[in-house]
């Protein structure tokens, strides 16, 4: 049994998922530091490493919500794009920013509303939801911007990507710090990390137990529509071209980042640390791939390998977890 | 609970049972053939060229629909069937430019299918890693494995060895390939009512410890289908690409959605043990009429994926909506007028 709330005392050390992730995160930032040559533990390029990370983590963080809760969400890539061509379509008919980036944010709130209400209401499962939301939305984006990119935005638009804390830390990558540590309160420390905890275990008892789970499913779709919007806004700052295609690999992206951070597919056993680590390994392992002179697809090998290796373990983990509480 | 509706079926035999007969195939075939119609009466549709573009765009979906319903039975997913298929693709043409015949690229594809669908099932069975996962995996691995293929998963100026299936035809206007895959179909129709296994797989997808209980390895089920799905899938490789003289590995790559699209509209529970193969075949073709449509009324072809999207939502919300409801209010009426006749005649 997985108890859902943690006990009290707690033995010194022990191996848990996340701590392998960490070594691993660390072992690559060495194992990079040797074949390159240091340059990589420069301060500034090894926050720089976080620079194209982010839109993925923010989704991610959402899609760990979700996945907790044994739903899933395809269509985050397609949020994520539709928003960009919103945001663009809107500034280069309006000129004006501030308004564009309501709309993006509208944008992105509404689709993940709309997955909400449908997945909540009607008893469709949501991997079937959002894969037709992902198609409807890929065509609506399609359909506002046909074969145009919208690429013009003024320059203080440029702020949160380019910008940099003291000249080390990018601003996107605290704002990431900040989204993150709220994510993790939620998770750890109040009541809705508990309802979707025990919402993945069984929620036809969570039901019975009182918590309102069409309310918190269509809440974290609706959020997770949110983020996506705001990961827009990021992507569109770092590089200035929305069309709908930017979205066309992210869902799986984000999912591996999720499925590496220890979150159980099938629901129920979830870590938002363990996205934040994973995210970062992402980083470092396209960032020192990049150093390497490798291209964008062996990192899409290497991704896939070490996530059918990081499963197999969880798997070995797991078993052996449940074997011990079975005596 | 699923399965036993299916597999113990209702002997009774009524006068007239309305509801044997307004099955959700059934309506989805009404759907499909009034949509043919609209597109044969007001395009060009009707010119035997169109028609066997039409066929031929079908005969590929079909066998991969087929593949992917036999795996969503059982309860689990492989997204990487697109991605596979451009790798059995590229295996067959590869072995075609070195200037092999049919009788060898095809075998190739079929084994290539056969190695990626067998990995995909030990993943899934033996480390019991989630099926949705794990072929999500196997995507990013297919995805690096084109570019490290020869020439970046390129083979161009294909010869008439390699394109003669896709371009051969009967009568002027049946592909060839569209023959092969209706035989096929017959096959796995006969194979889903009359095969032992079959009731397997829908006593697997329906309740998978209930199956073991009653001595069925639901694992061995599962590695056979990702198999099967696996012969089938480098088959639908073989049918889509004769048709062209070059083959580009990745330009499957995200198929696999448009497979599911047929497969969820087609009926079949994405849960499990729920399903007819029949539906699947319908699926398939509405969904492709819908394609044609979209292309032959003037809007470009990025309208079928917003349309795709609303039609899956439509098609399951009907699942969703329960038959039941709708079959007993007929059945009400339709019996009501049965007995005021016979009250006429007495």
């Amino acid at each position: 049994m997985i108890s859902i709330k943690e006990p009290i005392k707690r033995p010194k050390f022990t191996i848990t998922y996340q701590g392998i992730l960490l070594v691993l995160l660390i072992g690559l930032i060495i194992f990079f530091a040797i074949i390159e040559g240091g340059d990589i533990l420069k301060p500034s390029v090894l926050f720089g490493l976080t620079e194209n990370v982010v839109e993925i983590g923010l989704m991610a963080l959402a899609l760990t919500f979700i996945i907790t809760t044994g739903g899933i969400d395809l269509s985050v890539g397609m949020i994520m794009a539709l928003s960009a061509v919103m945001l663009g379509a809107t500034y280069e008919f309006t000129n004006n920013i501030g308004l564009a980036i309501v709309v993006c944010l509208l944008t992105g709130l509404i689709c993940g509303a709309l997955n909400g209400i449908i997945i909540a209401k009607t008893k469709i499962s949501p991997l079937v939801t959002t894969l037709a939301t992902m198609s409807l939305y890929y065509g609506i984006a399609k359909i506002i911007s046909g074969t145009k990119i919208f690429s013009t935005y003024p320059e203080g638009f440029k702020f949160l990507a380019y910008k940099r804390l003291f000249n080390i830390i990018p601003y996107q990558f605290i704002f990431f710090i900040i989204v993150f540590i709220l994510f993790a309160t939620f998770f750890y420390k109040a009541n809705i990390g508990r309802y979707l905890r025990a919402m993945g275990l069984n929620e036809k008892a969570a039901k019975f137990m009182g918590i309102n789970v069409e309310m918190v499913k269509f809440f974290i779709y609706t959020l997770s529509g949110l983020l996506c919007a705001v990961a827009a806004i990021i992507y569109l700052s770092r590089l200035p071209a929305a069309k709908p295609d930017i979205g066309l690999n992210l869902n799986l992206e984000a999912i591996t980042a999720v499925v590496l951070g220890g979150t159980d597919i099938m629901g129920g056993v979830g870590s938002v640390n363990g996205t934040f680590i994973a995210i970062l390994v992402l980083g470092v392992l396209r960032k020192g791939m990049q150093l390497v002179g490798l291209g964008g697809d062996i990192y899409n090998f290497i991704l896939g390998i070490i996530l059918v290796i990081c499963l197999i373990g969880f798997s070995y983990l797991d078993r052996s977890k449940k074997r011990k509480s079975e005596g | 609970m699923m399965a036993n509706n299916i597999l113990i079926q209702n002997k009774s035999n009524k006068r007239f049972d309305f509801s044997r007969i307004f099955t959700r195939e059934m309506v989805l075939a009404i759907f499909t053939f009034i949509a043919f119609m609209i597109l044969y009466s007001l395009t060009n549709f009707k010119t035997e060229a169109g028609l066997t573009l039409f066929l031929k765009d079908i005969s590929y979906l079909l066998i991969a629909s087929i593949a992917l319903t036999l795996v969503i039975l059982t309860g689990n997913i492989d997204i990487s069937s697109g991605t596979m298929m451009g790798l059995c693709g590229y295996a067959a043409a590869y072995t075609a430019k070195m200037g092999y015949g049919f009788y060898v690229y095809i075998p190739v594809a079929i084994v290539t299918g056969l190695i990626l669908g067998g990995i995909n099932g030990i993943i899934v069975t033996k480390f019991k890693v989630p099926s949705l996962v794990a072929t999500l995996a196997m995507v990013n691995v297919h995805l690096g494995l084109f570019i490290l293929l020869p020439r970046g998963g390129w083979v161009e100026n294909l010869k008439a060895n390699f394109t003669f299936l896709g371009t051969a035809t009967i009568l002027n206007f049946v592909p060839i390939i569209f023959i092969i895959s209706i035989i096929i179909l017959a096959f796995f129709l006969w194979f889903m009512k009359y095969s032992r296994f079959s009731k397997k797989i829908y006593a697997t997808g329906g309740n998978s410890n209930g199956a073991a209980l009653a001595g069925i390895n639901p694992d061995k089920v599962v590695m056979k289908l990702f198999l099967i799905e696996g012969i089938l899938i480098g088959i639908s490789a073989i049918l889509f690409y004769t048709s062209k003289t070059i083959v580009q590995a990745n330009s499957t790559f995200g198929m696999e959605m448009l497979f599911i699209t047929a497969v969820v509209v087609g009926g079949t529970s994405i849960a499990g043990g729920k399903g007819k193969l029949i539906g699947t075949a319908v699926g398939v073709i509405l969904i492709s009429i819908i394609n044609r449509m979209v292309i032959f009324f003037g809007f470009q072809d990025y309208y079928s994926y917003a349309v795709q999207g609303v039609i899956i939502l439509i098609a399951v919300l009907f699942t969703v909506i329960d038959m039941k409801d709708i079959k007993r209010y007929l059945a009400k009426i339709f019996s009501h007028t049965q007995l005021t006749d016979r009250r006429v005649n007495n």
